[in-house]
């Protein structure tokens, strides 16, 4: 065991991607090649890695659709939106609750809305299809809104939907119109489009930008405004960052999307900085929101207690705010024993081991 | 029992030589069911002397699936029985899924069974084929031989050639077989010997030319087949014609389509001639 991982060691790194693309036929492996990069501190900086291509047939790759991305990871950790999936049921039920993400009911405490252990789908039939599905999103939409009153529906486009062409926006057009009160809008976020989930994201990100973002101007109270951009609550840890936030005094006004608000989102212009933790999945949202609202944004990553402590310097020099940067350097100095404590105890147990 | 569908361009005229054609089965004492493929549901008009006809998916939507195969036959001229599959509103849903469930549905209800006697089922389809729905009645042994309606004008002989296409493609894995070009004369130059070159070119025959006759418009608009209408009309005579050809019809072919430059050629070829 110990022999093996010293000879991996010393092998060069490209004999092992040599090793790695060996297996594969010759045509698989010239395109794998180029999703395996040798990561050396190169003076032209990081190589370029090959993503956001076809899936290649026998390799194992963790992807979902479009429609996994858009509705699964963006609106999936919303708390207060009403997720219709406009589609056959298994659509709605194989995408429900699927991500680990989690969320808690707010300042309202029990009271607060929570849709998310809800699965809310239009159950197309073959009738449906056959005659269209407008009639019955309609009814959908309405029949969730007399059973919930939420603030906002978003509906979302199964595959036969793009197939037999319902026109998904303008029926929540029309819905946003009449109900009055409810936010409605949707996305064309068919699980064929593009490549992988990615795509779904970029339709779920720019609908969200356009129909929710800036709706809402009431004032924000806090003295250092920021949102948290791409972090998704997977396992809970996005209560972790916010609670360490609110202990710096920053106020995190709205996470995009882990264990999220309907108003966070419609309140998200009045942040002075947005914090881009996942780069791949929002960068362009930061992009959007300094174009049309001037919020600059930086890069952070909260993986990890020396990347937070990192992160919150960060956002903390930003601001050049000498008690907010007394704050933090407090907050970290307080809740790093902790963080040593429970390192001191397990690293022994854990020293060397591997998955 | 033989299973016949008619395909064409749209506008060609398949219903109206379908139902003209099975008026003449009829007078040969054949037992003959149509089924209309298109969501018009307009197919059975001249056999049922209107448009009277509740389509297979209108049935569906509105009795859910307690349907009889009483509540959507309905019998025609000459105890022909009439279908019509229907579908959605133009611009909605998905007319091909349609005909797929109407078809299915009509043969859980057993309307192709031996005890029903029939001698022909007709399917009349919409247009060109357009996508897998439409493709259903060739797809899966639905239909057995394919009649293709064709004039003398360009656009109809490409809509020919490309549902030999598809015709090509059913033909290799399953039983279906072109059985000739029908064509319904738009008096065009060279007409019929144009056609008969074009229909020697898919590696089929002209089964019948149809001469443009005024009668067919008169008789349509008493809702009526020319044969139901006015019996001894030379009109009359035309259709008894194709359907005795289409009857005593041997020749089953695999089509060789064409290439576009040799279409149009072809074209060249005789619309020149004169």
């Amino acid at each position: 065991m110990g022999a093996a991982a010293k000879k991996l060691v010393q092998w060069d790194p490209t004999d092992i991607k040599a090793e790695l693309i060996k297996k594969y036929p010759p045509k698989v492996a010239r395109k794998r090649a180029k999703q395996i990069m040798i990561n050396e501190a190169l003076e032209n900086g990081t190589p370029e890695i090959t993503a956001n291509v076809r899936t290649i047939p026998g390799i194992i790759t963790m992807r979902g659709c479009t429609y996994a991305g858009c509705k699964g990871v963006i609106m999936g950790p919303t708390r207060d939106i009403v997720n219709l999936v406009h589609g056959p049921i298994g659509c709605s039920f194989y995408a429900w609750l699927t991500r680990r993400n989690q969320t808690d009911p707010g300042p309202e405490g029990p009271d607060g809305e929570n849709f998310m252990n809800y699965c809310f789908s239009t159950d197309m039939q073959d009738q449906d299809i056959i005659f269209g599905g407008e009639k019955k999103l309609e009814q959908a939409i309405q029949e969730a809104y007399d059973l919930f009153h939420p603030k906002s529906i978003a509906v979302f486009a199964t595959c036969p939907v793009g197939l037999i062409g319902d026109d998904i926006h303008t029926i929540s057009r029309q819905m946003k119109e009449k109900l009055g009160d409810c936010n409605v809008y949707a996305f064309s976020c068919e699980g064929y489009k593009g490549v992988s989930q990615s795509a779904g994201h970029h339709i779920a990100n720019n609908q969200v930008f356009r129909h929710i973002v800036g709706e809402n101007d009431e004032p924000v109270e806090g003295k250092y405004k920021i949102n948290l951009l791409g972090e998704y609550n997977i396992g809970g840890d996005g209560f972790e960052i916010d609670r360490v936030f609110k202990k710096c005094g920053i106020t995190n006004i709205s996470t995009f999307s882990g264990n999220s608000t309907y108003d966070q989102f419609a309140t998200a212009h009045q942040a002075d900085l947005n914090a881009v933790m996942c780069h791949r999945s929002i960068n362009y949202v930061a992009d959007m929101l300094e174009t049309k609202f001037g919020i600059p944004w930086i890069k952070v990553n909260f993986i990890g207690a020396n990347a937070t402590a990192k992160s919150l310097r960060k956002i903390a020099a930003y601001f050049e705010d000498q008690e907010l940067i007394d704050k933090v350097e407090a907050v970290i100095a307080e809740e790093m024993p902790d963080v040593e404590a429970a390192a001191t105890e397990i690293l022994p147990r854990t020293g060397g081991k591997t998955a | 029992m033989r299973k016949v569908a008619i395909y064409g361009k749209g506008g060609i005229g398949k219903s109206t030589t379908t139902q003209n054609t099975v008026a003449g089965l009829c007078e040969l004492g054949r037992k003959v069911m149509v089924v209309g493929c298109d969501p018009k549901a307009d197919s059975t008009r001249l056999l049922l002397g209107g448009l009277s006809q509740k389509s297979v998916l209108d049935t569906l939507r509105e009795e859910g699936e307690d349907v009889e195969l009483e509540d959507i036959r309905k019998e025609g001229y000459g105890g022909t029985w009439c279908v019509e599959s229907g579908g959605p509103e133009p611009g909605v849903g998905c007319a091909g899924r349609g005909i797929i469930t109407s078809i299915n549905m009509l043969e859980s209800l057993g309307a192709y069974e031996e005890s029903e006697g029939l001698d022909y089922a007709f399917y009349d389809v919409l247009g060109d084929v357009v996508c897998g729905g439409f493709a259903m009645p060739i797809r899966d042994g639905k239909a057995e031989e394919i009649y293709i309606v064709v004039s003398g004008e360009m656009m109809a002989m490409y809509a020919a050639n490309n549902i030999s296409k598809g015709i090509m493609k059913f033909a290799q894995s399953g039983n279906v077989r072109l059985g000739g070009l029908i064509c319904n004369s738009r008096a065009v130059d060279n007409e019929q010997e144009m056609i008969e070159k074009f229909a020697e070119k898919l590696g089929t025959h002209m089964i019948w030319f149809v001469p443009r006759d005024n009668d067919v418009q008169r008789a349509e608009i008493n809702r009526k087949t020319v044969i139901e209408w006015k019996p001894e009309v030379p009109q009359a005579d035309k259709y008894r014609g194709l359907a005795k050809a289409i009857d005593a019809n041997e020749k089953f072919v695999i089509p060789t389509p064409m290439e576009i430059e040799e279409l149009e050629s072809l074209l060249m070829e005789f619309g020149l001639m004169n």
